[in-house]
């Protein structure tokens, strides 16, 4: 179920109600949106968040229209919204092993300091702000296009590309190896 | 030196370069003057598109897709029983649609959008509530009363709304009757003689007759009928009354009594014709000529 054609097709035989097509369909996709969750959340919650994201696929798959890669993402972006939403109005949830990697306390006086020559990509990511890094997880580590990724984050294809930019040079400046500040 | 947006549009032209399987080295020669800044921003995405997979094993993610599939069959079931009971969605709290962690979330009584039929439907019914309640409360409302005003509307909307032509003539005969009722409780009520009242009695029952003129024959017939009692019971109704008013007053009520018994030989005079019985002498009076014809009585009423 590579291409978009073998998508339509088992989306439609899920909005049927075949429970088949559904499996296949969470089977399918359930990786890719573990793999943005990991990188958005950290791992401890990521599969929860996953869970949520396939149980809102599902209760709302006879809506999805358009690109299904992008309405699964902007699924998932709005879980995970809403997880930091809570976490900020109830913090006696969010246990320090809950954190998500953007909530790394920065004790230096720029990130870079903070981390220092340990910083590796995946922290580095961390590091940048929310669309960002959310940019990076969609067009990088998933693989999405500029136009899917501007639908999921409600841009246009040119905002998208100078926030590539910027999520770029900021990942650069954060990486020595990279040519960032030692 | 380029701008920020120039940059951006020439990372990505590069980026697609990169993805379509050019080498890196070759596609920066096409911009000596911004590859040293776009190096190691290839390499990062290089490295980005590297980084490793979550291992995500499918005992891991069983139990989310078993939760899953649980919700799609919970759905399926719901719709295929929906069809039974559509009324119960039409009312149905939301909490009750939802899972129970998200019910905790809403309140109760937290409706979804009624859709515009259902709106209709609820407006209509408390029109139809409204108009009853009206109705009622003002039954007994006589001129001068608050409610009086409301009475009448209430008569004319009614009026209105039906549409069958039978039903509109049986409607005047009741609003003829009213009108005798009002003049009498007013009377008794505030010792007041509205002659107005019995003008406009007169009025609806003739109203009824012309009505019942335009109708097929068996119509026709039973609704004169019914209006010729009328005009008798009103013409005997008024004699009784007039017995119990000064003399003055027993003048002004005088034409109205012999009005409705005119009316009412008239109407059974009409009714004989209809059905071929000739034998019944029209009313005589000592009126003036041309008013022996009934039209004369069907039209005039007492200034």
């Amino acid at each position: 179920m590579e291409n978009e054609s073998e998508v339509a097709e088992v989306l439609d035989k899920a909005r049927r109600g075949e429970t088949e097509a559904v499996a296949t369909l969470c089977a399918q996709f359930y990786p890719k949106i573990m793999r943005y969750m990991r990188y958005r959340v950290g791992d401890q919650v990521a599969e929860d968040l996953t869970g949520d994201v396939f149980l809102r696929v599902i209760r709302n798959l006879a809506r999805q229209n358009g690109s299904f890669a992008a309405w699964l993402y902007k699924i998932a972006a709005n879980v995970v919204n809403d997880h930091i939403r809570k976490l900020k109005t109830h913090p006696e949830v969010a246990m320090d092993e809950n954190k998500p990697q953007s909530e790394i306390p920065a004790s230096g006086s720029s990130p870079a300091q903070s981390v220092g020559k340990k910083l590796d990509l995946e922290a580095a990511l961390g590091l940048l702000t929310d669309d960002q890094r959310q940019l990076v997880t969609l067009k990088f580590v998933q693989g999405l296009s500029n136009e899917e990724v501007a639908e999921v984050l409600d841009r246009t294809p040119g905002a998208v590309r100078v926030l590539q930019f910027r999520a770029l040079s900021a990942l650069r400046r954060l990486l020595p190896e990279y040519g960032g500040a030692p | 030196m380029k701008t920020e947006m120039e940059l951006a549009d020439i990372l990505d032209r590069c980026l697609e370069q990169v993805r379509a399987g050019a080498p890196v080295t070759e596609v920066l020669r096409q911009y000596p003057d911004e590859a040293e800044q776009l190096r190691p921003m290839l390499a990062l995405v290089v490295g980005l598109e590297l980084l490793p997979d979550p291992g995500c094993s499918l005992e891991r993610a069983l139990p989310s897709l078993v939760k899953a599939a649980e919700e799609h069959k919970r759905q399926t079931t719901h719709k295929a029983t929906a069809k039974t009971a559509w009324w119960f969605r039409f009312w149905r709290p939301q909490t009750m649609r939802r899972t129970n962690k998200e019910a905790a979330t809403v309140r109760w009584f937290s409706f979804r959008p009624v859709p515009l039929l259902y709106r209709l439907a609820a407006v209509t019914t408390v029109m139809v509530i409204l108009f009853w309640g009206a109705g009622t409360i003002s039954a007994d409302a006589v001129p001068g009363d608050f409610l009086y005003p409301l009475k009448l509307l209430t008569e004319r909307v009614k009026f209105f709304l039906t549409i069958n032509s039978e039903n509109k003539v049986e409607l005047r005969i009741v609003f003829s009757s009213e009108r005798l009722r009002e003049a009498i409780r007013l009377h008794q009520r505030d010792g007041t003689l509205d002659p107005k009242l019995l003008q406009q009695m007169l009025e609806e029952a003739r109203q009824a007759v012309q009505l019942s003129l335009g109708l097929p024959k068996t119509s026709r017939e039973l609704l004169v009928a019914q209006t010729e009692h009328l005009s008798q019971f009103q013409g005997q109704t008024l004699e009784q009354f007039k017995q119990q008013l000064p003399e003055q007053e027993q003048a002004a009520v005088a034409p109205y009594v012999e009005m409705s018994g005119r009316r009412a030989a008239w109407m059974r005079q009409m009714c004989d014709d209809w059905r071929g019985e000739t034998n019944a002498a029209p009313p005589q009076s000592n009126a003036a000529p041309g008013q022996n014809d009934r039209r004369y009585w069907m039209d005039m009423c007492p200034e």
